[in-house]
C-alpha cells in the first residue's frame, strides 16, 4: 500500500512538472493567423490605424508633426518653447524606441508577403500591394531617419539598415550598407506597383506608391529618376496644383484628402483619437513661428495665401497639422532635380507655375530676377555640399513655406549640409549638431548583437 | 528487502525526474555589461553674453512684430 502512495506521488510529480502551458496565457480576443483572411486583417488594423490617425510611423500624423516641428527652425524655441519639444537631442531616447515600432510594422507586413497563399484576387492583390508598400514606406523612413544624409559616391561605404525579409525572430540581420537598403526599399515599392491595386479599400493605389517612389529617388539623389517619376504622377494622376482660390479649403480640411493631396491620413471623420488631436494643434500652436520663416513672404506677405492661412496674429500656427503628399511637393522635387541637372529652364518653370497658385499678382522669376543667396542663410550647402544657388535658395524657400508644419523642414535641413544652430531653454544652451539629425537605432539592438553598429554620437 | 529497493528506485527516479525536469536552456539573450536602456541626453552650457544678447534680439523683434 505504502509503494503505491509513493509510486503515485512520483508519478503526479512527473505529470506536473512536464505541465507548464496552463501559465502560458492567450491573449483575449487575438489569434494566431492562419488563414488569408486572418493575414488580411493584420493589414486592415494597420490601415485602419493610418485612417484613424494613429499611425505615426507609415504616413505619419499629428504626433509625428509636432515632433519633427520641434526638432527644426520653422518655429522658435528660442522666443518660446511652448508644449512641444524644445530641440532634436532631448528625444533621443524617444528616437531609438521609435526605430522598434517601425520594425513591428516591417514585421507584419513580412508575415503577411511570407504566408498569403492567394496571390490572383483582388483581397489577395490589395492586401500584397498594402504589405509591400508600407514596408518599404517604412524603409523610406527609416533611411531618412535613422541613416547619414546620402553622399553621392560613397553610398556603398555608408551604413544603412538591416533588411529583414521574414519573419524569424531568432534572426538578428546586422545592417546592410546605405546604397544596398536604398534598392532594398526601391524593390518594395516596386513590388507594391506591380500588385496593380486600383481599390482605395486597400489605401495603397498607384500614384500614392509612386510619390514615395519619387521621394525615396529624391532622397537619394538620383535626380533623373526623380524627374521621370514627378513627370509621371504630374502627367498621370489626374490631380492639378490647386489654385489660390481653393488652397485655404484643401489645406484646412479636418479629414478629406481635397484639391492637390494624391495620399493623407486621418480621413477617419470619427477617430476614437480626435480628442487627442485637438490637444496636439493646441501644442503645435504654443511656439511661434520664426522670423526668418515670415520673412521669406516678403514685404507684402498677405498676398500669399500660405502666410494667410498659416498664422495668427501672434505668429502661431493655424495650418491644419496633417500628414500628407501633395502635387505642390512633387512639383518642388521636379523643380530641384531639374536644377541639379543643369536644367535651369525646366526648374523655373515648374517654381513659377507654383508660386502663381500662391501668391496672387505674382510675376515670374527669370535667371536675372532671382533674389541674391543670403548671408544668413541657415543652409548654405546643397544636398550635393556645393555652395547654394539663387535658384535652389528660391525653390528651398517655396518648400519651406509650402510644407510648412508638415514635418518636412528637418529633413531639408537634414538633406542640405546638416547645420548646427542652438536654442536657449532656460538659460541654458542646446545645440542641434550634425550628428543629432540622425538617430539612435534602438539600444537593445546594438547590445544583444556586437555586430550592430550604432550611429555615431551615441553614448550609453 | 523488496519493499525497501522499490522505494528506493522510486525516490530516486522522482528525484532525478525534477532535476531533469528543471533543466532548460536559458531562452534569454546573454547579459549584457550595460544593463541600461537609455542614452545620456546631452547637458546645456551656459550662453555667452552674445549669444543671449542674439536671443534677446529675437524676443524684442517678436514682440515689437506681434505688438506685445
Amino acid at each position: 500500500m505504502k509503494n503505491i502512495r509513493y509510486i503515485m506521488v512520483s508519478v503526479s510529480v512527473l505529470c506536473m512538472v512536464s505541465c507548464r502551458e496552463y501559465l502560458d496565457v492567450q491573449p483575449q480576443g487575438e489569434v494566431i493567423p492562419t488563414t488569408d483572411e486572418e493575414f488580411a486583417a493584420i493589414m486592415d488594423n494597420r490601415i485602419f490605424d493610418i485612417e484613424g490617425g494613429g499611425d505615426e510611423f507609415v504616413i505619419g500624423n499629428m504626433e509625428a508633426i509636432a515632433k519633427f516641428e520641434g526638432y527644426a527652425d520653422n518655429l522658435d524655441a528660442n522666443i518660446r518653447v511652448g508644449n512641444i519639444v524644445a530641440y532634436s537631442g532631448d528625444n533621443i531616447n524617444i528616437r531609438q524606441s521609435e526605430w522598434r515600432s517601425i520594425f513591428q510594422i516591417v514585421r507584419d507586413c513580412n508575415i503577411v508577403i511570407e504566408n498569403l497563399e492567394d496571390r490572383t484576387s483582388d483581397v489577395a492583390k490589395g492586401t500584397l500591394a498594402a504589405a509591400y508598400a508600407m514596408k518599404g514606406i517604412c524603409y523610406y523612413n527609416l533611411l531618412r531617419s535613422w541613416c547619414d544624409p546620402w553622399e553621392a559616391g560613397q553610398e556603398s561605404r555608408q551604413l544603412g539598415l538591416p533588411l529583414v525579409d521574414r519573419f524569424d525572430i531568432k534572426d538578428m540581420p546586422v545592417r546592410a550598407t546605405l546604397a544596398a537598403s536604398a534598392d532594398y526599399t526601391e524593390r518594395m515599392l516596386d513590388m507594391a506597383l506591380a500588385q496593380g491595386n486600383t481599390d482605395p479599400k486597400y489605401f495603397f493605389t498607384e500614384y500614392v506608391i509612386k510619390s514615395y517612389l519619387a521621394k525615396l529617388h529624391f532622397w537619394c539623389e538620383d535626380w533623373e529618376s526623380t524627374i521621370e517619376t514627378c513627370n509621371d504622377i504630374i502627367g498621370g494622376c489626374g490631380l492639378t496644383l490647386t489654385p489660390i482660390a481653393g488652397y485655404e479649403e484643401m489645406i484646412q480640411s479636418a479629414n478629406d484628402p481635397k484639391g492637390e493631396v494624391i495620399v493623407r491620413s486621418h480621413i477617419n471623420n470619427a477617430s476614437e483619437l480626435d480628442w487627442y488631436f485637438s490637444y496636439m494643434k493646441g501644442y503645435i500652436a504654443s511656439r511661434p513661428a520664426s522670423a526668418s520663416l515670415i520673412e521669406l513672404f516678403g514685404d507684402e506677405p498677405e498676398k500669399d495665401v500660405r502666410y494667410r492661412i498659416s498664422f495668427d496674429s501672434k505668429r502661431f500656427n493655424t495650418k491644419t497639422p496633417e500628414c500628407k503628399v501633395r502635387l505642390s511637393e512633387i512639383v518642388l522635387m521636379l523643380a530641384e532635380a531639374y536644377c541639379h541637372t543643369g536644367d535651369t529652364e525646366n526648374a523655373l518653370l515648374w517654381l513659377n507655375e507654383l508660386r502663381r497658385n500662391r501668391i496672387e499678382g505674382v510675376t515670374d522669376l527669370t535667371e536675372a530676377t532671382l533674389p541674391p543667396v543670403r548671408q544668413d542663410n541657415r543652409i548654405t550647402e546643397d544636398a550635393e555640399g556645393k555652395p547654394l544657388t539663387p535658384l535652389l535658395q528660391a525653390i528651398l524657400d517655396e518648400r519651406q513655406k509650402e510644407l510648412y508644419i508638415e514635418g518636412d523642414r528637418w529633413f531639408e535641413l537634414k538633406r542640405n549640409g546638416r547645420p548646427e544652430w542652438w536654442i536657449i531653454n532656460n538659460g541654458l544652451k542646446y545645440t542641434t549638431r550634425k550628428y543629432m539629425y540622425t538617430a539612435p537605432v534602438y539600444k537593445g539592438d546594438v547590445d544583444i548583437n556586437p555586430d550592430f553598429i550604432q550611429n555615431p554620437g551615441y553614448e550609453s | 528487502m523488496v519493499k525497501t529497493t522499490i522505494i528506493r528506485i522510486t525516490l530516486a527516479l522522482g528525484i532525478a525526474v525534477i532535476l531533469l525536469c528543471g533543466c532548460s536552456y536559458n531562452e534569454l539573450p546573454p547579459k549584457t555589461d550595460d544593463a541600461t536602456t537609455d542614452y545620456i541626453l546631452p547637458s546645456g552650457t551656459i550662453p555667452t553674453a552674445e549669444e543671449s544678447a542674439a536671443v534677446q534680439a529675437l524676443r524684442d523683434e517678436y514682440n515689437n512684430a506681434v505688438g506685445n
